[in-house]
């Protein structure tokens, strides 16, 4: 059974959600989250109803938490504790909603209406609702919508929001994971194209001979024009195993290795997961593969994977998965785990006909791609840094007169823009619309302040046309500052028209930091990526939505949240990346300079990202480890990763330069451990220096704090740790925190020391499960600022004691434990 | 006592007709020996006729990797002499009373050039392998030393750095045997047991039924490791040895 328990936060849906007609959309200030980690809220949920109208409290669950297909059906209790009372509000009716991943309502699961239920009395109220059983996706959410009605003259209702509610969703996974003789089972699950068509039947005009037919796959197509891509999955268990009666799952693995993603916070983002799936060979009928086996004058010849290779080429890229689970009687697919990977590459048949599937993380789809995209246009006509400069010989009020060298070619300046660099009606800028070859008069709009003989000029062009412009992004259409780069100068331009691109400004050119330049015909041209005041999480969105990965698979929530607790606007991002970049390379150097990690999460499949630093409170109960739960443990100190001062470089001159040489930034800050390099602690100097394209002077402050934190958290040694611990206790993910206890990390005393651990990687070999982690100084305690109507800390739960409270002068707390660090 | 026993020969082998298969699902997959792989009706009744040409013989039926009782369903093996316009002879009949494997060995063959399976019921139940026709009868009994039910888990037994024990986790337990069959003939050796090694043993998988009468579960799925030996003994005789290699189920 799976239990819920009503939060303060509203990160899942917020007001969207809701089924049979009742929703929080229009009157609801009562939308809160509700989810599996046992952390209450506090804060109450104050809502007002006038009289004669009704509102409404909901309770959304995260996308992902129930994770099961199979929703059984039973009685919801659910809970309301009124802590501020009224007595003309009455509760009517609750609903239990299904809404997806994007909140948008799926099924109602069971309701209760007419309820008339007094609220004159502070205290829990119970309800039982029968629900409806669900056949849901892994991403489904449930929501609990509370609808209340208000009498004469209308009034408040208090409501916290710390109970819990009760679902009969069987947790099948956490049951079986944690019964102590358990069987586990790995299924590989390959998503290959496959033609949604069927031989020689429109839209395929194929017409071969029976016998001769395709095999539905791309590379066999005899009508690839007509070829209609769909998925086909093709599925593969240990050899061994217990399967699902009725499912065709081949027993061909002989063996998974896995080299896990591991983060790191030097580097921002993981080393990328890998897998390598080997799998035996089988002389097998091809029954089960070949749509036309019937009608073949004979059976097809050679084994199973020669023919699987050769039928499907274009594999790489493709998505496969690897289920691990525990299987049980009757099987319960819930009890499997996911995790999403793309495939690399298949080596083999080997001589006994073997092959072995490599699987990375898509985390390699930004290793793959560049950013910004490579754009192919050339310029068609040589492009000057100005077409013309010089002193103007006259004005008049709509006219100037230029130097006698400038062209003596009627129109020849028509459409450039005349720019006034000096003398009179300095910084002035015209579009020339008329020019007269013979007398060097070029026409402008009229002058607010008419040029005259004193009058210095440079006369520039506000275009530029190329061979094809159809790669490059229009500001109309995407609604953002567009930019190009031409050799080592940075272009805004504001108008995209067939292969024409303009701006209006001679002022847009040299952007950046860069100096305008000549450019000579067949010059490419390079669309920028330029993000423009932009949140962190953002930039990092764009980028990986650059390299073809869609928002589905990006923790898009998890980021939001990120971005509130530890970031915000100092650490808004403006930069120009002028030439295409691995996009790994940027990801990497945006996460580190902004002390994060990005990673690819196969379980979640989604990019997760998480900021450096304590769990927040409330984030979840910190699990624990020590020599009683744990298989193996290895401690190894990290004395090569230390460092004692760090410079970081920021602010780029011209963002055209090289990026890696310090000489390039207009500002650096550094922060120096002096006591760390005192003879008395390591009595040495060691120096890390940081470049960074995306920070610049707004981020000065964040410069700063970073330093200030990177220096604190590698002055001293770091050790890492490494565990083995049985399925039973497995309940968290990567970038999660533990406590780690054991007598191979003792203090000076030779006690066993507690230390916090920043989970880097986890290996799930099925029988036992491998973590790594990094020490860290999050220990400490330290404050967060708790919301109103706290306890005392004697009184206070292990949850709530994960916000501040105020020691004594001592700097210890009632129960003798430290006192709080404020960050 | 039963001898021990070989199921491999199947008069299903041909060109199956199905009355009807559900999506996704192929009917020949019954006859591969494979318990991965299925067949399922699109509806009952259900069957799956075969024509062997001429008159082929069966002493048994074997039905392996299967739900007929969770489905509720019976599983006829007829015989028929016309493809079943007139003659259409019940051989046997069996409703399951749980979703083991079995076989069902006859009190003699009965020979017929049409097979059919017939399942009915109400839920369609889905069969992994189904096999039908004569069994290789070892003509001796197993070599003492022989282990009907021992098994070997694939195990990760985990625990704790103080000692204690804290999970235990198998992926699958083995079954694996070197099977002895003391004074076997020089003639069955030649004319039995060295053509149905070439005809499907020594690249196939096949059933090994240890003794029908007293333990008709103990039947395994399992292939041979490696070759066979058979050791001349004195006189017309040779002992024939095999290991074998399967899942225990």
């Amino acid at each position: 059974m799976i239990t819920l328990t009503q939060k303060n936060s509203n990160n899942n849906c917020g007001v969207t959600v809701g089924c049979s007609g009742r929703s929080l959309t229009t009157l609801a200030t009562g939308a809160n989250d509700c989810d599996t980690d046992s952390i209450a809220g506090s804060s109450n949920t104050v809502i007002g109803i006038l009289s004669g109208e009704t509102n409404v409290v909901g309770y959304t669950i995260s996308s992902g938490a129930i994770n099961y297909t199979s929703w059984e059906s039973g009685t919801y209790t659910v809970r309301l504790n009124i802590v501020n009372t009224s007595t003309v509000i009455t509760l009517e009716e609750i609903y239990i909603c299904r809404a997806d991943k994007d909140c948008i309502s799926q099924a109602t699961v069971g309701s209760t209406t007419g309820l008339a239920e007094d609220l004159s009395t502070t205290g829990t109220r119970t309800f039982n609702i029968t629900g409806s059983s669900q056949t849901a996706e892994l991403t489904d959410r449930l929501a609990f919508i509370f609808v209340f009605s208000a009498g004469a003259p209308g009034g408040a209702l208090g409501i916290k929001p710390d109970q819990d509610i009760d679902t009969p969703i069987i947790d099948s996974r956490r049951i079986a994971r944690e019964t102590y003789g358990k069987t586990t089972a790995q299924i590989l699950e390959l998503d290959l194209d496959f033609c949604g068509n069927t031989y020689s039947i429109s839209p395929c005009t194929a017409s071969g001979a029976s016998g001769t037919e395709c095999y539905n796959c791309f590379e066999t197509c005899q009508d690839k024009p007509n070829f209609t891509r769909t998925t086909k999955t093709y599925r593969f268990g240990n050899r061994g195993s217990i399967m699902p009666q009725g499912e065709i799952i081949r027993p061909y693995i002989s063996s998974i290795k896995t080299a896990p993603l591991k983060i790191d916070p030097d580097k921002g983002t993981a080393a990328r997961s890998k897998a390598i799936v080997k799998l035996v060979d089988d002389n097998t009928l091809d029954v089960n593969e070949d749509p036309y086996y019937s009608t073949r004058p004979t059976p097809a010849s050679g084994a199973y994977w020669g023919r699987f290779i050769a039928r499907n080429p274009n594999y790489a890229g493709r998505w496969a998965r690897i289920r691990k689970g525990y299987p049980v009687d009757p099987w319960d697919w819930d009890t499997f785990q996911d995790e999403l990977y793309i495939i690399e590459s298949i080596k083999g048949p080997a001589t006994d006909g073997s092959v072995s599937i490599i699987l990375k993380d898509p985390l390699k789809f930004a290793d793959r791609r560049q950013i910004p995209t490579p754009t192919s246009g050339k310029l068609t006509h040589d492009f000057n840094t100005t077409e013309d400069t010089g002193t103007a010989q006259s004005g008049t009020s709509t006219t100037i007169k230029l130097r006698n060298e400038a062209s003596a070619v009627d129109d020849f300046y028509n459409g450039m823009n005349v720019y006034i660099t000096g003398g009179t009606g300095k910084d002035q800028e015209r579009t020339i619309t008329d020019y007269v070859g013979a007398t060097r008069v070029a026409t402008v709009a009229t002058w607010d302040v008419t040029v005259d003989s004193t009058s210095t000029y440079d006369v520039e062009r506000i275009s530029i046309t190329l061979d094809d412009a159809s790669e490059y992004s229009d500001p109309a259409t995407t609604g953002n500052q567009e930019y190009i780069s031409i050799g080592k100068e940075v272009i805004e331009y504001e108008s995209l028209s067939g292969n024409v691109i303009s701006w209006t400004t001679v002022l847009k050119r040299g952007q950046f930091g860069t100096s305008r330049e000549s450019h000579k015909e067949d010059y490419n041209v390079q669309q920028c990526f330029v993000p423009i005041n932009q949140p962190v999480t953002t930039v990092l969105t764009d980028l990986i939505n650059a390299v073809d990965v869609a928002d589905d698979y990006i923790d898009l929530t998890g980021m939001s949240i990120e971005e509130t607790n530890w970031l915000g606007p100092q650490y808004y991002i403006t930069t120009c990346i002028p030439k295409p970049v691995k996009a790994s390379e940027l990801i990497e150097e945006l996460c580190l300079h902004t002390n994060s990690v990005l990673w690819w999460s196969p379980i979640s499949q989604k990019f997760k990202y998480k900021v450096i630093g304590p769990s927040a409170p409330g984030d979840r109960i910190i699990p624990s480890f020590t020599d009683d739960n744990m298989v193996k443990v290895t401690v190894n100190r990290r004395d090569e990763k230390r460092f004692t001062r760090s410079f970081m470089y920021y602010d780029m001159d011209s963002v055209t330069e090289d990026h890696k040489k310090p000489f390039n930034f207009l500002r650096a800050i550094a922060y120096i451990d002096t006591d760390a390099e005192s003879v008395n602690e390591y009595n040495e100097v060691r120096q890390d220096t940081n470049n960074s394209r995306f920070l610049t002077d707004v981020n000065d402050v964040a410069v700063n704090s970073w330093l200030n934190r990177r220096i604190a958290y590698r002055r001293d040694t770091q050790s890492e740790v490494k565990i083995t611990i049985d399925p039973y206790s497995f309940n968290f993910d990567v970038a999660d925190l533990f406590d780690f206890n054991s007598n191979t990390l003792v203090d000076e005393a030779g006690e066993n020391k507690t230390v916090r651990v920043l989970v880097t990687s986890i290996n799930d070999m099925g029988g036992q499960i491998e973590i790594e982690g990094l020490t860290t100084i999050f220990g400490n305690r330290y404050g967060f600022i708790a919301a109103n109507g706290y306890p005392d800390h004697g009184l206070a739960t292990e949850i709530q004691k994960q916000y501040a409270f105020i020691s004594n002068a001592s700097g210890l707390m009632g129960d003798g434990t430290d006192g709080y660090l404020i960050i | 006592m039963s001898q021990p026993t070989i199921i491999y020969q199947n008069v299903f082998d041909g060109t199956l007709t199905a009355s009807g298969t559900a999506t996704g699902f192929v009917v020949d997959n019954i006859k591969d020996f494979r318990p991965f792989t299925y067949w399922k009706a699109d509806a009952l009744t259900a069957t799956i006729t075969v024509d062997n040409g001429t008159a082929v013989s069966c002493d048994y039926l074997l039905v392996y990797g299967h739900d007929l009782n969770t489905q509720g369903a019976t599983i006829e093996l007829r015989g028929s002499t016309d493809n079943f316009s007139a003659s259409d002879v019940l051989v046997k009949t069996i409703t399951p009373t749980n979703d083991d494997n079995f076989a069902e060995f006859f009190t003699a063959s009965t020979a017929y050039r049409y097979w059919r399976i017939q399942i009915t019921g109400t839920t369609v139940p889905t069969l992994a392998i189904i096999s039908a026709g004569l069994k290789l009868t070892i003509p001796s009994y197993l070599d003492e030393g022989f282990d009907p039910i021992g098994r070997t888990p694939m195990v990760k037994n985990n625990r704790s750095r103080n000692g204690h024990p804290i999970g235990k986790v198998i992926q699958f337990q083995e079954y694996e045997q070197t099977l002895k069959f003391p004074l076997v003939t020089w003639t069955w050796v030649r004319d039995t047991w060295a053509p149905a090694w070439e005809a499907w043993l020594k690249d196939n998988p096949f059933v090994f039924v240890w003794e029908i009468d007293t333990y008709s579960s103990e039947l395994r799925l399992i292939t041979i490791d490696g070759g066979f030996k058979t050791p001349h003994k004195a006189g017309q005789w040779a002992d024939l040895q095999l290991k074998i290699e399967g899942v225990y189920e």
